[in-house]
């Protein structure tokens, strides 16, 4: 019988609740639309229940997928700026690489319940402990704790350098793994700069903050005071093994009575008296802020002086819930206030439960009488489990850890943020690297050829040497001028080969198909000489165009071939009108002569920027590196199929990193690229499986580099 | 007042009132179902959510936060009330039971399925509560012996939250004033403030358009309405904000009473009543 029937009647102001979650999950392909997510295998408790950790305002369920584990969070009440939140969140964690913090995605249509979709959350699992527990595990080892302690000064540190505020630091959200890294979760009060939206409506655990925290302290420094607690938590710990006395499974050291009445709280007392210098500076330093009327606004830097202790205790890991109290069944004295007499109600006794004889003193249950230690009962259908009745999640399912995201902070964090949205350079720009590799082209190409003629002697085919190499280097270098930029001099090198191979052979061309019409032409009269320097550096540049370009698609050689030919027919017209005037015809034959260098470097400068915009036309996108070596600088993409790796066969090339050959391969469409990658990869901060789509615009981060996507032919300016 | 955190330390006290007095049979109005099966769904939901607060990390049992009584009440044939618990567990003190140790021992797991708008819903619901129905309404007696629970509790955990009691019932007390003893359960308290008691009246037939969280006797249709109102506690500020989230008007003096509830009242109004769960950390 199935009383729930009323589904679609239920208003829409209500939000679902843990129980209906649960209920919905339970069926996955049809209550998520994520794929992954629908493919997942939820974790379930003994009793077949999917297991849940709830919070204040969200309930997780965990389940294992082709991401590995992740946990799925719900929210069990309008978050109206949850979604800005975790986008801002998303977008600064990329671009900083803030340290321990797990990459949480939210999606809008995340769980279908009640007939409409609500958000989620999703984040990978971290495999770790909360830190009490993770403490208690490792107090006989009391210069890793020290170490521990050490470690966290230096991850909050690195956290406030990178502009980002946990705002709920507490042992439940602190994670610690068995390499004894830190990872921060539950991202709900999470403060970036630029977050367009207002305070969370909690303020964090009690036993970690001020008792005057208010929803205006919430900002950059929000973390000092519940760091500092939780570094004089684990120091102290460290210098006094007993101190463990204090930890009550809802907090470390502290708890809000020793900030609200520290004269009261023997805590303060006990790390006073520590061996350990550090300790009892830590403790004294969270006094007196806990003594002051507000909470501090100072960062963790200024907040200390530095160093840590160490130390060694013991906890239970569950411990048993408290007393019950009994109640007799007989009615005797009055529990309630008022003096009457008892009056048995009618109908009867009272009851036929269990009971105690005791008449005058049914609430007078000693506790300990009715202490119940918590007892392992077996689960029922889990036959022979001696241990915990909850399963924990077998370590093989841990997925990997996203590369970029890093468990341990950054040795220089401010680097990161000055390589985000730093200006490109000049020259990484399309025209303007264009201008100064056609006129070094030119000049180069110049003296070569002069040099050239020099050593060939006197010989007829001056005009044909100086086109030839002229063209080469112009091909070379317009080949080699991304690398370059890339600062990958020996790729830089073996393009310019490639490309001045490539433009020689076309330039040789062109000087043989006009070898004999300048021979006869040139000399009759100015206009027609001008034309046909026109036409010769017309075919010229147009076969260079051909050339670079057909080495890097069909369609690129088409562009750069129309693009060339009328920008080499233009200033061709140039130099050919002006030669007279200007030419020393004794020492053109040397290739020497100012006025021909000066016009050749004004043709080669109006190809080299005919094929770069011919180029930019031609490219189907391009990616440009905004953390990396060459950041600042874009690499264009002409084919669908591209690759990204640290060979020089990749397409786009970034040495330095460690990345392997086709590291990322990339297919673009034309609104989209699809991608594969064995590398952890984050687009705009959200980890992706090894199959992944991102789109224009996108910010790309992998193994230390992060590229931003571009699709169409960009801006040339 | 009412502001103390839930914690093991500071646990939070539970006790639901279920009448089941023959009436009870009868459906729910609107629908074809008894109101005791209704209500009985309904408790093991709220169970399971508290359970759920509770979970903090899902390789642990559910922590002790919360203890919880279910008294149903009833007569015999021979008009003799039966105030018994409605709950079983290992662990089990009396009446009340840690959400830790009913998490673990469910009476049973149901195989339900739901109809949604997208289709069949298959999941699993634990059961602790099974409905049941006979006789007549001794409330009287149910609130004497939810008052010595409560009293008990108080004696144990001063600090904690005050004790909550839900009282689910279709019609009067057939044992005496119910009033008395609301005042005498009103008057117990904990260092955090007075006990809180709840009160829903199922709708019965036809009749519809439930009075939720009223805050104005005057308003209310009849004296029986009036009555249950002045049995009810004022309905601390967290809770209010709860009962407005979940859609309803509930103006400062909201009482935690319903009249003529419905089925979506029913959910509602337990969703709010146990909305201490927001203390948790």
């Amino acid at each position: 019988m199935d009383v729930s029937t009323v589904d679609s009647q239920q208003g829409t102001a209500r939000w679902p609740t843990g129980t209906e979650y649960s209920a919905a999950i339970q069926q996955p392909s049809t209550s998520f639309q994520d794929e992954v997510l629908r493919e997942g295998d939820l974790t379930l408790t003994p009793l077949g229940i999917p297991a849940s950790a709830s919070g204040q305002n969200a309930i997780a369920f965990h389940m294992t997928s082709s991401r590995g584990p992740v946990a799925v969070r719900c929210l069990l009440n309008a978050n109206d700026d949850g979604r800005l939140r975790y986008r801002s969140l998303e977008r600064h964690v990329a671009s900083t690489r803030a340290p321990a913090m797990v990459p949480a995605t939210w999606l809008d249509e995340g769980v279908r319940v009640h007939g409409r979709w609500w958000p989620v959350v999703v984040m990978p699992w971290v495999g770790g402990e909360p830190l009490h527990v993770a403490l208690d595990d490792r107090l006989s080892d009391s210069d890793r704790l020290r170490h521990l302690a050490e470690r966290w000064i230096e991850l909050v540190l690195a956290l406030q350098a990178c502009g980002v505020a946990h705002g709920d630091l507490q042992h439940g959200n602190v994670l610690l793994d068995d390499d004894d890294e830190f990872h921060l979760v539950d991202l709900d009060g999470i403060w970036v700069p630029d977050m367009g939206c207002g305070a969370p409506d909690e303020y964090g655990h009690p036993n970690y903050q001020h008792v005057n925290r208010s929803a205006t302290d919430w900002g950059p420094n929000v973390d000092t005071f519940s760091a500092l607690a939780i570094a004089a938590s684990i120091s102290g710990l460290a210098s006094d093994p007993s101190l463990a006395r204090f930890m009550t499974g809802e907090n470390l050291l502290f708890a809000q009575a020793d900030f609200e009445d520290p004269d009261r709280s023997p805590v303060w007392a006990a790390l006073a008296a520590s061996s350990d210098g550090d300790v009892v500076d830590l403790a004294a330093r969270l006094l007196g802020f806990a003594r002051q009327g507000r909470m501090p606004s100072v960062p963790l830097d200024e907040a200390l002086d530095m160093s840590v202790g160490r130390a060694d205790v013991r906890t239970p890991e569950i411990l048993p819930p408290g007393p019950l109290p009994t109640t007799s069944g007989v009615s005797g004295a009055a529990w309630w206030s008022g003096g009457e007499a008892t009056p048995a109600p009618p109908g009867g006794h009272a009851s036929h439960a269990e009971n105690t004889a005791t008449s005058d003193s049914f609430w007078a249950a000693e506790p300990s009488e009715a202490q119940q230690v918590h007892a392992q009962p077996a689960a029922p259908g889990a036959p022979g489990t001696a241990g915990p009745t909850w399963a924990p999640v077998p370590a093989a399912t841990r997925g990997p850890s996203p590369a970029v995201v890093g468990s341990s902070p950054p040795s220089s964090p401010t680097r990161a943020v000055v390589n985000i949205r730093s200006t490109p350079r000049l020259v990484a720009r399309p025209l303007a690297g264009a201008f100064i590799v056609g006129a070094v082209a030119g000049f180069v190409g110049c003296v070569c050829a002069g040099v050239l003629q020099a050593v060939a002697g006197d010989r007829g085919a001056d005009s044909g040497i100086l086109l030839g190499v002229v063209a080469s280097v112009l091909g070379g270098a317009l080949h080699a001028w991304p690398a370059l930029l890339l600062s990958n001099t020996s790729l830089a090198v073996r393009r310019f080969a490639t490309g001045a191979a490539v433009a020689l052979v076309a330039g040789i061309v062109a000087v043989l198909a006009v070898d004999a019409m300048i021979e006869s032409a040139l000399g009759r009269d100015d206009a027609r000489n001008a034309l046909l320097v026109a036409c010769v550096w017309a075919l010229t540049g147009a076969l260079v165009g051909v050339s670079v370009g057909a080495l890097r698609s069909a369609r690129a050689a088409a562009f750069a071939f129309s693009g060339a030919a009328i920008a080499g027919f233009v200033s061709g017209w140039l130099h050919g009108a002006t030669a007279a005037r200007f030419e020393d015809r004794a020492l053109v034959a040397r290739g020497f002569d100012a006025a021909t260098i000066v016009a050749v470097m004004i043709v080669t400068v109006a190809l080299a920027s005919a094929i770069a915009v011919a180029l930019r036309f031609a490219r189907l996108g391009g990616v440009t590196i905004e953390v990396g070596t060459g950041a600042g600088s874009s690499v264009d993409l002409f084919t669908a199929r591209a690759t990204i790796g640290d060979s020089p066969s990749d397409t786009v090339v970034l040495a330095g990193h460690e990345l392997g050959s086709k590291a990322v391969e990339l297919t673009l469409a034309e609104h989209h690229v699809d991608g594969v990658t064995r590398l952890g990869l984050a687009v705009d901060g959200a980890v992706q499986p090894v199959r992944f789509t991102a789109a224009s615009g996108q910010l790309l981060a992998f193994g230390g580099v992060a590229l931003r996507l571009e699709l169409g032919s960009g801006g040339v300016l | 007042m009412y502001s103390q955190r839930v914690d093991r330390a500071t646990p939070s006290c539970l006790i639901f009132m279920v009448d089941q007095s023959a009436s009870m049979y009868e459906p729910m109005a609107g629908t074809d179902t008894p109101k005791s099966v209704v209500v009985a769904e309904q408790l093991n939901a709220t169970v399971m959510e508290l359970i759920q607060r509770c979970s903090k990390s899902h390789t642990e049992p559910p922590r002790p936060y919360f203890a919880v009584a279910v008294i149903g009440y009833r007569t015999d044939q021979a008009a003799n009330a039966i105030i018994e618990s409605r709950i079983d567990v290992p662990g089990q003190q009396g009446d009340l039971a840690w959400t830790t140790d009913l998490a673990q021992h469910p009476l049973r797991i149901e195989q339900r399925t739901r109809q949604t708008s997208d289709g069949p819903l298959t999941y699993r619901m634990p059961i602790w509560v099974e409905p049941l129905n006979e006789g007549g309404t001794p409330m009287c007696a149910a609130m004497d012996r939810a008052g010595r629970i409560a009293h008990a509790w108080i004696q144990t955990y001063p600090q904690s939250f005050p004790p909550i009691v839900i009282n689910l019932t279709d019609g009067e007390s057939t044992d005496g004033d119910a009033a008395t003893w609301a005042d005498r359960l009103r008057q117990l308290s904990s260092d955090d403030g007075p006990l809180l008691l709840f009160n829903i009246m199922l709708a019965t037939g036809s009749e519809l358009s439930p009075a939720m969280f009223p805050n104005d006797p005057e308003q209310l249709p009849d004296s029986y309405a009036r009555d249950l109102f002045s049995m009810s506690s004022e309905l601390p500020e967290f809770m209010r904000t709860a009962a407005v989230r979940q859609g309803y008007r509930a103006e400062p003096g909201a009482r935690g009473m319903s009249m003529n509830a419905d089925f979506r009242a029913v959910v509602s109004f337990l969703n709010v009543g146990t909305s201490v769960g927001h203390l948790l950390k």
